[in-house]
């Protein structure tokens, strides 16, 4: 769109409307019968449209002239002028006359008093002073355009989705890819961030340069600036040999940096200056290094608020956070789910070597109901487990039974693996993938609960101490049902309720582990955690135990009868 | 599809509200709650939420050829064509004043 002048006063005295003069403004006034709109002025850009000059349509009925566009000018002229309502931000879409599709937005106001300028060529028609309508027009060709691309693909750089908040995102995307400006990409985690900065910098002139990740969080504080900045040989225990850091090695392309709200502050001071003259030295070095490098960032943190408690800087906020996306959470994104569980399970069948696998519509409503906290990461793993478990062509509701249970389990409060497997075993599963040395007792549909003796299938070439997946071909039920909607019921024992570990047992497994605390606690049967819980019960200290013999076996002060029991079936030391 | 619109505006005893918008460029949350609460501003009001490209032709026939717009007819006339991008209140007292949100 051409640069806006400065206003200009057109007409003067107390009844005459100042009308300032912008390149973007075309004035239409009345004929003396009110019969017609007449152009009264019109920017050259607006009357290419229709493939004549200002000059040649200055003067004119608009209803007069062909094309799309000024059929739509001459709707708001009229309207505006009937009833005197403005109109703002009115989107029209067209084809202009080279046939390139065009889109303006319109802004237009009634005026009273307009007085026509005294070269205008519409005074032979019109009064010359009188109701005016002002439309400010936007050419919003590109934006529009891009939006239209970015919805047309359902898939856009991996990410996946056709709802409205996906298409800002991808629109964001289109706008600022290009641009070297740094961006903050913020979003819950499982969102995507990551394919939303590759995607940047694939939409990027840098798209043939490298793409450099680093996780703020996986990096310890003492490490991170080596690894950002590299180091010289022997600027520390270790270095051996100087290092390139991951700026020199994204030189010329693009550094992402993810969760950079848990950046080390020390580092944020050296990432400023590298953000404001892309200058820094690396570790023990004396030289100042220049790079060349865009810098994309992601949070799941409110970097605002990290700002507001001190634990970023906020001149690095306010230098990074010249352009934000925020990529939304997956219950936000309305009718992109569907989509997803397609791509999905596209993605497994190539995997697998399967085909033609889908969800159920059942099966989907349920996902659909489910508020997804790990957002698409949590859906493509739930995906994948019940895919592994299935195995039929349609995924039904009843697939996700255990699912259900561990997500109601866990929004319902703390993870305790303990007591998840009690509730597993106590809840009527639909199918569960059994642990190889244990009894199962299947019923199938149909048969009045006829039992399937055979072992569990496994998939060729698996493991054999994995999982079994599948239910044995011959082992159906009558009506044949394959798929986990199949109403399989797996009964299983209840999880022994592991006995009280006494002094002595304790001593023991320490004194035949050699004094080493995890071999004793396997050789218990037992977690580290779980060993150390009952020592600390028993009043026992670990440097009392290491390396010291067990303790001899009646007279050890061990009163508890179970303990006794346990110790009988033990070999004497 | 704009058949149906048609018959509608034709069959309804009350106000039908047609609100025209493009989804990729208005998706706005103000945009979409004013869309979404046309229908419980009136007693007898009918809305219909369509999208413009998918109704061009039709949209022609009452000149309107950009989005939003908000066409309100009565006893099968159009009685308001409001352009552009309105505010809830704005929206609710052009309504009101038309006596748009009256039964009949």
């Amino acid at each position: 769109m051409a640069d806006r002048p400065e206003p200009t006063e057109l007409s003067s005295g107390p009844t005459h409307h100042l009308v300032p003069s912008f390149s973007d403004l075309v004035v239409l006034v009345p004929t003396r019968e009110d019969l017609l709109l007449l152009i009264e002025r019109i920017p050259p850009w607006v009357s290419e449209w229709v493939g004549k000059t200002p000059r040649e349509i200055e003067g004119q009925p608009i209803s007069a002239i062909a094309g799309e566009i000024a059929e739509a000018l001459a709707a708001v002229g009229e309207d505006v002028l009937a009833d005197g309502r403005p109109i703002e931000d009115y989107c029209v879409e067209f084809t202009d006359t080279t046939g390139r599709d065009r889109a303006v937005m319109i802004a237009a106001h009634r005026v009273e008093n307009y007085r026509l300028a005294p070269a205008s060529r519409a005074r032979e028609r019109a009064n010359e002073s009188g109701p005016a309508v002002l439309l400010h027009l936007q050419d919003v060709s590109q934006s529009v355009h891009l939006r239209r691309r970015a919805a047309g693909v359902g898939s856009f750089h991996g990410l996946i989705g056709r709802s409205q908040a996906m298409l800002e995102v991808f629109y964001k995307i289109e706008v600022y890819g290009p641009t070297d400006a740094p961006v903050v990409v913020s979003g819950e985690t499982g969102t995507g961030k990551e394919l939303v900065a590759r995607a940047l910098h694939e939409r990027s002139p840098r798209r043939d340069r490298p793409f450099v990740a680093v996780n703020c969080t996986a990096l310890s504080e003492d490490l991170f600036e080596s690894e950002l900045f590299g180091h010289e040989r022997g600027a520390f225990t270790g270095a051996v040999r100087s290092h390139k850091g991951r700026f020199e090695r994204a030189n010329t392309g693009t550094l992402f940096l993810d969760e950079i709200g848990d950046m080390p502050q020390r580092t944020q001071a050296k990432l400023l200056r590298v953000l404001e003259q892309g200058i820094f030295e690396r570790v023990g070095g004396e030289r100042e290094e220049h790079v060349n490098v865009r810098i994309l960032a992601a949070t799941n943190l409110s970097l605002e608020q990290a700002v507001a408690v001190h634990r970023f800087r906020s001149d690095l906020y306010h230098r990074l956070s010249v352009l934000r996306i925020h990529v939304p959470p997956l219950r936000e994104r309305e009718g992109d789910l569907p989509v997803l569980v397609e791509h999905f399970l596209e993605i497994l069948n190539e995997r697998y070597g399967r085909k033609g696998v889908r969800l159920t519509p059942d099966a989907l409503r349920l996902l659909s109901e489910y508020h997804w906290p790990g957002n698409v990461r949590e859906l493509r793993n739930v995906l994948e487990r019940v895919y592994v478990e299935t195995p039929g062509q349609a995924i039904g509701r009843n697939a996700f039974t255990e699912w259900v249970r561990e997500r109601d389990y866990l929004t319902a409060g703390g993870w305790n693996l303990e007591r998840l497997e009690t509730q597993r075993a106590a809840a009527p599963a639909i199918i569960t993938p059994a642990r190889p040395d244990q009894e199962y007792r299947i019923s199938g549909p149909g048969a009045g609960g006829q039992d399937f003796p055979q072992p569990l299938t496994r998939y060729p070439g698996s493991d054999p101490r994995s999982f079994p997946l599948a239910l044995p071909h011959g082992a159906l039920g009558p009506e044949g049902r394959r798929t986990m909607d199949a109403a399989y019921s797996v009964e299983r024992p209840l999880p022994q309720k592991p006995k009280p570990l006494c002094e002595e047992t304790i001593r023991r497994a320490f004194a035949e582990a050699h004094g080493n605390a995890t071999q004793a606690a396997r050789s218990l049967g037992v977690h580290k955690a779980t060993l150390y819980r009952h020592m600390k019960a028993l009043g026992l200290q670990r440097e009392d135990l290491a390396g010291a013999p067990a303790a001899p076996t009646p007279t050890s002060g061990v009163t508890d009868a179970e303990s006794s029991e346990t110790n009988d079936h033990e070999p004497k030391p | 599809m704009s058949e149906e619109i048609e018959q509608l505006i034709r069959s309804h005893a009350g106000t039908v509200v047609v609100h025209l918008t493009e989804p990729i460029l208005h998706g706005d949350p103000e945009t979409e709650g004013i869309a979404a609460e046309l229908g419980q501003w009136g007693t007898d009001i009918s809305v219909v939420h369509a999208v413009f490209s998918l109704h061009r032709d039709w949209a022609r026939k009452y000149r309107v050829h950009g989005t939003p717009c908000t066409l309100v007819f009565r006893a099968g006339e159009l009685r308001l064509r409001a352009k552009g991008r309105y505010g809830r209140g704005q929206l609710h007292a052009l309504l009101e004043q038309a006596g748009l949100l009256e039964p009949l």
